[in-house]
């Protein structure tokens, strides 16, 4: 089975190096296919390589479905998932502000 | 001259290392001597390889080491190195053969980071790269310049935000050296998309722009750049194709976004030496772009928008630019003439039909009711030239014929009619939009209404403000319509059946 929602991306400044990295760990609680997408463009959402390739910014829309057993309850997950980041471009450049837990995804639809 | 975040002085080939941490220190060492770090974002570099490495392993044989957040202030500006290991590195447990060290500002590493998905997210690709021994080739891989010819309204409002989406640094060069001076001025501008029901604001950020003249700046990009991208008009064409065979020293890929069958292949063509100097692409462009009345470099556009690239010039793995909604290949001669003759063709027989009734925008003529009939008829001498042209299924044509419509008719495009009726003498020309499908359908014996209606407005109006309409009717029509068919569409052998259809 299959369920797909919309989120938009809440940290700043989009899914970079860590969060990504923190992502695809996150993903390893899952078994089933993880296919994100932004616009047109769809990749392998297990791959931070292939994510960084929709160059996902923050504020933008993606597009995360999920193909296998308790997806829907994964997907759930996905709605509350927080890793460490920054909230915005202030904090961000102040370099002495500690990164805060922060929920990464906000459901659009 | 444009904010670098490579130089070749950056990037090393055939290094060996020990250690994964001496392999992050030479690169930090790279990013240090060409003024991208200061030299304590190195120590940083090296506690995110202690702390977190698994962020440091890209994938496919690439590393990138860089520093934690709080590492960030040590940056002065954004940049990366590159270091080639042919035998390898033991990075986590991973064999590790190019190192990429990153000191990213906020977005800025979020570019970097796709550039460097884009070229490795293949293993075929990663291993190229673990291969390429030419610094220029890498140089130019993961630098990915553009350099695009004409900062007019289709360069601005269409190619420069595919080229952005793709990835591209985008460098204009024009010959005006006002939109020159604004653009460097101003360095971003807005395009704004329209469809039916909404708009869309898209903010091109971070270009600019240089002088045709400015032969020195303009031979060192040309020959960093790994696109080399036109929509100047066709008659200026000519002259592009001396500017690259000027400054050109290694073969670049080239596409001409021109409304012209094959403006690729026609700018190669100028000069034997561009053979050597540019791998053309033929694409066909569709985007309606209306004239702007703003003074800054603002852009109203559809949001309707198309690139097909001819299937056999194609080449997925070049990554040139990538299919999608917009961009797709298909059989070139086919849907050249397919826009040719369903957009452009009927484009400008509504724009003198309207002229010929005083309509000022495009979209007016749908409108009113007294011009439904002809409108009905203009399409489907259109639908039926193209559908015996092309042995096509008519109710696909005819869907992508009534998008067609859909698009004309919206009251946002404010299309003026003496624009699309502008330089007669190439639209009305021999095997053009208008005497292509013309021919195929007095060949087949089928009736032109539409068409001979507009043939009759074009020899008894003076159209004095549409541009070229005056020398078009001194050079071509004065000598009436039998001379036309004959001397002009050179259709001497079958002026019978032209007259009889057309009149005479």
């Amino acid at each position: 089975m299959a369920i797909e929602k919309k989120f938009k991306i809440l940290i700043h400044p989009g899914l970079h190096g860590r969060p990504a990295g923190e992502w695809v760990n996150f993903l390893s609680q899952f078994e089933g296919n993880v296919e994100v997408s932004k616009g047109y463009k769809s990749v392998n959402g297990r791959s931070s390589m292939a994510l960084f390739t929709l160059l996902p910014k923050q504020f933008e829309e993606i597009n995360i479905k999920l193909t296998g057993e308790d997806e829907e309850q994964f997907m759930e997950e996905i709605k509350i998932w927080e890793t460490k980041a920054f909230r915005n471009e202030e904090e961000y450049k102040a370099g002495d502000v500690e990164e805060s837990i922060l929920r990464v995804f906000e459901e659009t639809e | 001259m444009i904010d670098e975040i490579l130089s070749p002085e950056s990037i090393q080939v055939g290094k060996s290392f020990a250690t994964k941490e001496e392999a992050t220190i030479a690169a930090g060492n790279i990013l240090l001597e060409n003024g991208y770090i200061e030299k304590e974002y190195i120590d940083s570099m090296l506690e995110k390889l202690d702390k977190e490495p698994f962020v440091t392993f890209f994938g496919n044989g690439i590393a990138i080491p860089h520093g934690m957040l709080n590492g960030v202030k040590h940056i002065k500006k954004t940049g990366i190195s590159f270091i080639q290991i042919p035998d390898g590195v033991d990075w986590n447990g991973e064999t590790v053969y190019i190192v990429v060290g990153i000191a990213g500002i906020g977005e800025e590493q979020l570019h970097i980071l796709r550039t460097l998905g884009d070229i490795a997210v293949e293993e075929e690709d990663a291993k190229r790269l673990h291969e390429m021994e030419d610094v220029n080739q890498i140089y130019k891989t993961l630098n990915k310049i553009a350099v695009h010819f004409g900062a007019g309204n289709v360069g601005r409002g269409f190619i420069a935000p595919l080229l952005k989406e793709n990835g591209y640094r985008v460098i204009f060069v024009d010959s005006s050296n006002d939109l020159v001076e604004k653009i460097n001025n101003q360095k971003e501008y807005k395009v704004t998309s329209y469809d039916k029901e909404s708009t869309r604001d898209n903010l091109v950020e971070k270009i600019r722009a240089l002088h045709t003249d400015q032969d020195q700046p303009l031979k060192e990009i040309l020959n960093k750049a790994s696109l080399v991208t036109s929509s100047v008009g066709p008659n200026n064409l000519p002259l592009i194709a001396n500017l690259l065979d000027k400054h050109i020293e290694k073969k670049v890929d080239f596409i001409a976004f021109e409304n012209m069958y094959r403006a690729s292949t026609y700018v190669l063509e100028q000069k034997d030496s561009l053979h050597q100097k540019i791998q053309e692409h033929d694409v066909v462009v569709d985007k309606i772009i209306p004239l702007q009345n703003i003074e800054n470099l603002d852009l109203i556009v559809e949001s309707f928008g198309s690139i097909v690239f001819d299937q056999g010039q194609y080449i997925d793995k070049d990554k040139l630019i990538e299919l999608s909604e917009v961009v797709s290949k298909g059989d070139y001669e086919k849907e050249f003439t397919k826009k040719l003759w369903l957009l452009n063709g009927l484009h400008v027989c509504l724009a003198y039909y309207g002229l010929s009734k005083g309509v000022e925008y495009i979209h007016e003529l749908y409108e009113q009711k007294e011009n439904e009939e002809f409108i009905k008829k203009i399409n489907s001498e259109y639908l039926k030239a193209y559908t015996l042209y092309s042995n096509q299924d008519t109710e696909e044509v005819a869907e992508y014929q009534n998008e067609i419509n859909l698009r004309f008719s919206s009251k946002k495009s404010k299309d003026q009619t003496i624009r699309i009726a502008r330089n007669p003498e190439i639209k009305f020309s021999k095997s053009e939009r208008v005497h292509g499908p013309l021919k195929y359908l007095i060949k087949n014996g089928e009736e032109v209404f539409a068409m001979k209606e507009v043939l009759e407005i074009i020899f008894n109006n003076e159209f004095k403000e549409v541009d070229g309409f005056i020398d078009f009717t001194k050079e071509h029509l004065s000598d009436g319509k039998e001379n036309f068919y004959s001397n002009y569409w050179k259709e001497d052998k079958a002026l019978d059946k032209f007259s009889s259809n057309l009149g005479k």
